[in-house]
């Protein structure tokens, strides 16, 4: 009966592949909106990843939450604004900003890195108790209480910095 | 291994079923809904396909399949010819997690009659509903072509808006059954249907999925009088015929979700529990229909207002009031 | 149910993908299978069965029948982007209420205190986003 082992790595190598892929497409891709296809795709991998941990609740809210607000807002982004330059794409970008990119993908590797090998990881099979959705809501309102409502602060300010930089109302004209 | 094999063959008659019945529905639902319109309209509608016109749907499949399939010069091909796929793909995707009967029991063993009983088919159905913008805003998008930018835009800004309409009025529903899976969310309206138990979230969640489906009263994004056709304006042949498929699968879908968190699921007297289901459906879509018959459609700035100052404030205070009463009566 | 035959070591590489929903989760991946068969056949069919003729006046975006004119993107207005933008504020506020939603009765009156505080956080947002004028569409009042 290892097949069912065989079934078990073959996708967690299949959700891999997928994360690869959509990052290849997502760097190699020409127009801007294929690259958030990509990452979209990335996403969908990454879902597959924590379902594959054994929280479908946190698969599911992945794609809720990524792929189907942050990419669409990225692709609204995309549609919205007017057609760039073609000309200003193919020239190289300038060396700092490649330095400036290039140092954050280092930093943020290296925080990845360091959390991964800080983390006690348990098999999986020992963390399978009594979690239900219930226990989740139960432990997001008890345990972490005060990010929960740090978290409405935060959305309230987000909402506030986005009609700002649009420059609505009493912040600016508008067309 | 004898076991294996009979339950892995009973899933997969299952499968066939519930697919070769909704894709049929959906056929069907087009001429019904082209008939229906018709006689609202005093006239005949399609006839002459068939005995009362019931070839129709065959005659407009071969058509599709053998037009030609348009790719516009400028368009982005690959995103050009997969959008359509995404807007079918996601609305039969969602009917995975949808309960549509009381279990049967057949060879002596429990036959559950939906597909996956998902502990949080609510989310799934509510994640898919999100992933079905891509096939619209894609569609649009990779045209390249005016008409179909600007329906695609107005398509993403209302489905989101009224999504999130859709979120909030799911809400008392889940208080209800304190539970994600639709299997228990049918469980709980044994006796009495969440639409009378919550009237206001199941009036939000009518005029959410109506505008969620782009239909007349909401259907500005194919607005034919100043959009041409919206998003698929440029598509012709079987894609087009694809976004058209996903259009009336969804129909459906929304029609089963409505079913089934607001109407009592297939709980009801005297016909098998199949059955019911099916009535419930095709009644909510005859209502659809209906509206289409009797509304006009709204402007787009009516239509954005409605859904931020109305629907999103009510919805909210509805979930206070609800979460009140619910606690106080203990 | 088959899955019972598992050993807990076997059941160690597929613990998560099996144990919560067995055979209903093979069901779905056929089912997957299935509908993305369905979906892929229509698409080639599309491909495939229409003849195809190729003239540059075919290749022109449809605009009523006269030559198009300007870019295809000429930028839109701003209100569809923030529209977005709400959307992702108050969508992730959706998923939270939902969780709290399944365990209201666990949680009691604390837990409503709670959310009510969450909720009427966001309903301030979404009134001071009324009063800018940020959900209004049509032409501005002066």
């Amino acid at each position: 009966m290892s097949f069912y082992r065989y079934l078990a790595e073959g996708l967690f190598f299949g959700f891999i592949v997928c994360i690869f892929a959509g990052a290849f497409i997502s760097l190699r891709a020409r127009q801007l909106m294929n690259s958030v296809l990509g990452l979209a795709i990335s996403l969908l991998g990454v879902a597959g990843l924590f379902y594959h941990l054994g929280s479908p609740f946190l698969a599911l809210m992945e794609l809720l939450i990524n792929i189907g607000v942050v990419c669409v807002v990225i692709a609204f982004g995309i549609m919205v604004g007017p057609k760039p330059d073609q000309a200003a794409e193919k020239r190289p970008p300038p060396k700092r900003n490649r330095m400036l990119a290039a140092g954050a993908c280092l930093a943020a590797s290296a925080l990845l890195l360091w959390t991964v090998l800080n983390t006690p990881w348990n098999p999986a099979i020992a963390r399978i108790g009594d979690f239900t959705i219930r226990h989740l809501g139960e432990s997001l309102l008890h345990q972490f209480c005060l990010p929960f409502e740090l978290i409405s602060i935060l959305l309230l300010v987000a909402i506030i910095g986005a009609l700002i930089i649009a420059r609505i109302g009493r912040y600016g004209a508008r067309e | 291994m004898n076991d294996v094999l009979l339950t892995i063959i009973l899933i997969v008659i299952k499968l066939g079923l519930v697919l070769g019945t909704v894709l049929s529905l959906a056929a069907y639902m087009v001429l019904a809904e082209r008939k229906v319109l018709a006689r609202m309209q005093m006239r005949h509608g399609p006839n002459r396909v068939g005995p009362f016109g019931l070839l129709q749907p065959l005659a407009d499949l071969i058509k599709l399949l053998c037009k030609e399939d348009l790719i516009p010069e400028r368009a982005d091909r690959w995103v050009f010819m997969l959008a359509p796929a995404i807007s079918v793909g996601t609305a039969l995707l969602a009917f995975a997690v949808i309960p549509f009967g009381a279990p049967l029991q057949i060879f002596g063993r429990t036959i559950e009659l939906v597909i996956c009983d998902l502990n949080i088919g609510l989310l799934y159905l509510f994640a898919l509903s999100s992933l079905a913008v891509y096939g619209v805003a894609l569609g649009g998008w990779a045209s390249q072509s005016k008409f179909a930018l600007l329906g695609g835009l107005r398509a993403m800004a209302q489905m989101i808006s009224y999504e999130l309409a859709l979120g909030l009025a799911i809400v008392p529903v889940v208080m209800a059954s304190k539970s994600f899976s639709l299997t228990a969310i049918v469980a709980s309206q044994q006796s009495l249907p969440n639409a009378l138990r919550h009237p206001l979230a199941f009036l939000i969640f009518v005029i959410a999925i109506m505008a969620e489906s782009k239909r007349t009263p909401f259907d500005m994004p194919e607005a034919e009088n100043e959009l041409v056709a919206g998003y698929h304006t440029e598509y012709s042949g079987m894609r087009f015929g694809m976004f058209f498929v996903g259009e009336y699968v969804n129909l459906i879908v929304l029609g089963s979700m409505l079913t089934v968190l607001f109407l009592g699921g297939w709980h009801g007297p005297f016909l098998p529990s199949v059955g019911w289901f099916l009535i419930k459906i095709l009644a909510v879509a005859f209502f659809f229909i209906w509206v289409r018959g009797t509304v006009p459609r709204l402007r787009y700035d009516q239509l954005m207002a409605f859904g931020w100052k109305i629907l999103v404030p009510l919805g909210l205070l509805n979930i206070l009031v609800t979460a009140v009463w619910l606690l106080w009566r203990g | 149910m088959a899955s019972e035959n598992i050993s807990t070591e076997q059941l160690a590489g597929l613990d998560a993908l099996m144990s919560p929903l067995g055979w209903d989760l093979v069901a779905f991946a056929l089912y997957v299978g299935l509908a993305c068969t369905i979906v892929g056949s229509l698409l080639l069919a599309a491909r495939f069965l229409g003849h195809r003729t190729r003239s540059p006046l075919k290749g022109q975006p449809y605009e009523c029948g006269v030559e198009p004119s300007g870019p295809a993107r000429p930028g839109y207005p701003v209100p569809f982007y923030l529209t977005a933008i709400f959307f992702v504020v108050f969508d992730v506020e959706v998923a939270f209420i939902a969780s709290w939603a399944v365990a209201y009765d666990l949680l009691g009156w604390q837990g409503l205190a709670q959310i009510a505080f969450f909720i009427i956080t966001l309903l301030i947002a979404l009134f001071y986003l009324w009063r800018r004028g940020a959900l209004d569409w049509g032409p501005q009042r002066r």
